[in-house]
C-alpha cells in the first residue's frame, strides 16, 4: 500500500522534469516573429521606438518594418540576427521572455563589475537602493586609497576584510538591484561621501569602528571614514 | 526475563556502536580540518614569505637606484619598484592581519610605488632627479629596512604559523595586532600622484564660502527639482568629502533624492528611480537625441555650454558624461555625469562631484602649437575624424591644455591628446565598445 501511494508522485516529478528539460531544449518553440499580433508585440513596437530602431505605428502588428527593426536592434547588440523576438532578444529588449521561459542571465558584464555586484548582495541585499551604491562606492574608495590595495579583487578579498567573503556569502549570484548599484558606484556615484568603512550600529561591538569619523548613516549602516 | 535481557544487551550494543561510529566519525572530521587548517596556515606562510622577499627587494632596488648614473638603470629600477609594490601589498592584503596595524605599512607601500612613477615620469620629460628626491629614496630604503627587521623577528618566532592567532580586520578595541605598524615612523614624501597625500586631501574648488543652512538647502533642492519645498523629506547629513543636507520626496510618480553641499548651496547629485531593467543600446540617432536633451538640460541649470563625451546604458537609463565648454575648450576636469531615461527622454538624474571639486575661474592661455602643428605630433597611422581644444587632468593632479584628436586605427577608436604649448603626447585613450555602451580605457 505505502508503496503504491509514494509512487505516483515520483511518476509525476520525473514528467515534470522531462517537461522542463525539453522546455529548455526546445526553447524558440514560442517567439515573437511575423505575423504575431497582441500586447506583448505592442510593448516590443514601443521598446524599439524609444530606443530609435523603429519608426512604424505601435499597433500590435508584428510587420515588415516590425521585423527590419529587430534584425537592426539584433546586429547592434551581437544576437543572431533572426528577425524574431526569442528568449536573448526579449531578455535585452527588458520583457517577458517568450512561453514563460526562465530569466536569461547576462555574463556580459566585466568581471570587476560582477564581483563588485555579488558583494553588494551579499552584504545590503535587504538595505535601500542608495545603501546598496554606498556599499560598492566604499570598495572603491579603497580601490584609491593609499591605505589599501589596489584593485576590486584585492580589496574584496582582502583577509577579513569583509564577512560575506568568510561566511560564502560572496559566491550567491547577484540580482538586477544589485548590478545597478554596482553600474552606479562605477559610474561615479557615491551616496557614502568618500567612506572606507561601514558597520551595522546594532550588531557591532567594536569601540575601534565607533571611534572612526562617522560620514553618514543609510539604512542600517553607518558609513565612516 | 528473557526478554528484558535482549532489550538491554540490543541497547548498549547499539550505544556501543553509535560511540564508534561518532568517534570514527569525530576522528574523519578532525583529519579533514586539520588539513583545511594546514592549507589556509600555508596560503599565510606563503604570503608573509614574500612580503619579507619583496621588502628585501624594494630595499636593494632603491639603493641601487642611488648608485645608477644611466637612464637605462633609473627607468629599470623605478619600473621595477612601481610594479613590485603592487604585488607587495597584494601579499600584506593576504594575511590575517589587522587594519588598525597595517594601514600605515600598505600606504608605506603604496605611495613608494607612486613616488618612483612620478620620477619615471619625471625622467621621461627629460628632467633629473634632485637631491632632495634621492634623500628621499634613501629614507625609503631604510625604511624598507626597518620592516624588514621586524618581520624577520616575527618570522623567528614562527610567525604566522605556530601559536600565532589570526587577528581580525576590524580591531575590537585600540589594540594593533601581531604585526603592528602604527607607530612606524615612514618618510613622508613630497610628490604628486594619485597615491599622494595632496590628492588625497584635495579640498573642493568649485564651493563658494557662504554656508547653507538645513532650511536654506531644502529651498535650493527644490527649485533645482522644481517641486514645493515643503513636500521635501529631511534625510539629514552626509558629511564626508564635501558636506551635504540630503533629502527625499517625489515628482510625477517617481521618487527622488537629493544632495545639496553646506558649502556654496550647490547640488552635489540627485537620482529619481527609474524601474527600467532594459539594458539595451538605442541607435545613434536616439542617442545623439538624449546627448542633446542633457546638453540642454545643463544649459537651463545654469552650468552653461557643454559637450558630450562618453555614454553607458543600463536599467532603462543613459548616462551620458558632459564636459563644460568655455571659450571653444572642452574641460575635462569638471566632467558632469547626466542620467537620461532613454523611454522619455526625462532627465533622471545628475552627478556634479567632479565639477564641485575641480571648476574654477582659469586663465585659459592661446595654444602655443595650432591643431596642424600637433597633428605631426599624432602618430600618422590615426585616421582622424576630430580635432578640438581640451584641458584634461593628470594623475599628478595638473591641468594641461591639450589638442585632443578622435579617430581610428584600423577599426580601434582612440582619442590623442597633445600638449598645445609644448607638443609632448600627454595621454592615449582607447574606447571599447561594451554591451552596455563605450568604456574609455
Amino acid at each position: 500500500m505505502a508503496d503504491k501511494l509514494k509512487r505516483p508522485p515520483a511518476i509525476i516529478l520525473l514528467v515534470l522534469l522531462a517537461v522542463l528539460f525539453c522546455g529548455c531544449a526546445a526553447q524558440p518553440a514560442a517567439s515573437y516573429k511575423l505575423g504575431s499580433s497582441g500586447e506583448e508585440v505592442k510593448e516590443i513596437q514601443k521598446r524599439l521606438k524609444d530606443w530609435g530602431y523603429y519608426n512604424g505605428p505601435v499597433d500590435g502588428k508584428y510587420g515588415e518594418a516590425t521585423r527590419a527593426a529587430v534584425v537592426w536592434f539584433q546586429k547592434k547588440h551581437g544576437l543572431t540576427a533572426d528577425g524574431i523576438v526569442g528568449a536573448q532578444t526579449a531578455e535585452k529588449l527588458g520583457i517577458p521572455a517568450p512561453g514563460g521561459g526562465g530569466s536569461v542571465k547576462s555574463g556580459g558584464s566585466s568581471s570587476d563589475l560582477y564581483l563588485l555586484a555579488k558583494l553588494v548582495y551579499a552584504e545590503a541585499r535587504g538595505e535601500p537602493y542608495k545603501g546598496k551604491v554606498a556599499v560598492a562606492a566604499v570598495v572603491l574608495n579603497r580601490v584609491e586609497s593609499s591605505q589599501f590595495p589596489d584593485s576590486i579583487p584585492k580589496v574584496i578579498y582582502q583577509k577579513g576584510a569583509f564577512t560575506c567573503v568568510d561566511d560564502g556569502q560572496i559566491n550567491l549570484a547577484p540580482d538586477q538591484e544589485a548590478l545597478n548599484a554596482a553600474r552606479d558606484a562605477m559610474n561615479g556615484w557615491d551616496p557614502s561621501g568618500g567612506a572606507l568603512f561601514y558597520f551595522e550600529p546594532n550588531k557591532s561591538t567594536s569601540k575601534w569602528i565607533w571611534s572612526r569619523p562617522q560620514i553618514v548613516t543609510i539604512g542600517n549602516h553607518i558609513f565612516c571614514m | 526475563m528473557w526478554k528484558r535481557k535482549w532489550v538491554r544487551i540490543t541497547l548498549i550494543s547499539l550505544a556501543g556502536a553509535l560511540i564508534l561510529g561518532l568517534s570514527a566519525y569525530s576522528i574523519v572530521l578532525h583529519d579533514q580540518n586539520a588539513r583545511l587548517k594546514n592549507q589556509i596556515s600555508a596560503v599565510y606562510q606563503r604570503s608573509f614569505e614574500e612580503l619579507m622577499n619583496d621588502m628585501n627587494s624594494l630595499q636593494t632596488k632603491l639603493y641601487k637606484l642611488e648608485a645608477a648614473t644611466g637612464l637605462n638603470q633609473y627607468s629599470m629600477l623605478l619600473t621595477d619598484v612601481w610594479r613590485q609594490t603592487g604585488d607587495t601589498a597584494g601579499s600584506l592584503s593576504m594575511l590575517p592581519v589587522s587594519y588598525a596595524g597595517t594601514s600605515t605599512l600598505t600606504q608605506f607601500i603604496n605611495r613608494t610605488g607612486d613616488f618612483c612613477r612620478s620620477l619615471l615620469r619625471k625622467l621621461s620629460l627629460g628632467q633629473s632627479i634632485t637631491q632632495e628626491e634621492y634623500d628621499q629614496i634613501r629614507k625609503l630604503a631604510a625604511s624598507c629596512g626597518e620592516v624588514m627587521e621586524s618581520l624577520k623577528e616575527l618570522y623567528g618566532k614562527g610567525y604566522p604559523h605556530d601559536g600565532f592567532s589570526e587577528d581580525v580586520f576590524i580591531p575590537e578595541s585600540d589594540e594593533n595586532g601581531t604585526l603592528d605598524f602604527s607607530n612606524q615612523d615612514f618618510p613622508r614624501l613630497q610628490y604628486d600622484g594619485p597615491f599622494s597625500e595632496s590628492t588625497e586631501n584635495k579640498k573642493p574648488e568649485g564651493l563658494s564660502d557662504n554656508q547653507a543652512s538645513q532650511q536654506q538647502a531644502a529651498q535650493i533642492a527644490a527649485q533645482f527639482l522644481g517641486v514645493d519645498a515643503g513636500t521635501l523629506a529631511a534625510e539629514g547629513e552626509c558629511n564626508g568629502r564635501i558636506p551635504c543636507w540630503e533629502f527625499s520626496g517625489s515628482q510625477d510618480g517617481r521618487e527622488f533624492l537629493i544632495s545639496v553641499t553646506k558649502q556654496g548651496g550647490q547640488i552635489l547629485w540627485y537620482r529619481k528611480n527609474n524601474g527600467g531593467g532594459i539594458s539595451a543600446i538605442p541607435t545613434d540617432q536616439r542617442y545623439r537625441e538624449l546627448a542633446q536633451a542633457a546638453q540642454k538640460y545643463l544649459a537651463d541649470k545654469g552650468y552653461g555650454e557643454s559637450a558630450p563625451s562618453y555614454a553607458q546604458f543600463y536599467n532603462g537609463m543613459a548616462i551620458i558624461n558632459l564636459a563644460p565648454v568655455e571659450n571653444g575648450v572642452v574641460l575635462y576636469p569638471d566632467l558632469i555625469k547626466v542620467w537620461i531615461d532613454i523611454s522619455s527622454g526625462e532627465t533622471v538624474g545628475l552627478d556634479a562631484n567632479n565639477y564641485l571639486m575641480s571648476h574654477k575661474p582659469r586663465d585659459l592661455k592661446e595654444p602655443e602649437l595650432d591643431a596642424a602643428a600637433a597633428r605631426e605630433k599624432v602618430t600618422p597611422s590615426l585616421m582622424v575624424s576630430g580635432t578640438r581644444l581640451a584641458l584634461i587632468p593628470l594623475e599628478t593632479g595638473e591641468e594641461k591644455l591639450c589638442w585632443e584628436f578622435t579617430g581610428k586605427i584600423e577599426d580601434r577608436d582612440y582619442i590623442i591628446y597633445i600638449n598645445a604649448e609644448t607638443g609632448l603626447e600627454e595621454d592615449i585613450l582607447m574606447i571599447q565598445h561594451t554591451n552596455d555602451g563605450e568604456l574609455v580605457m
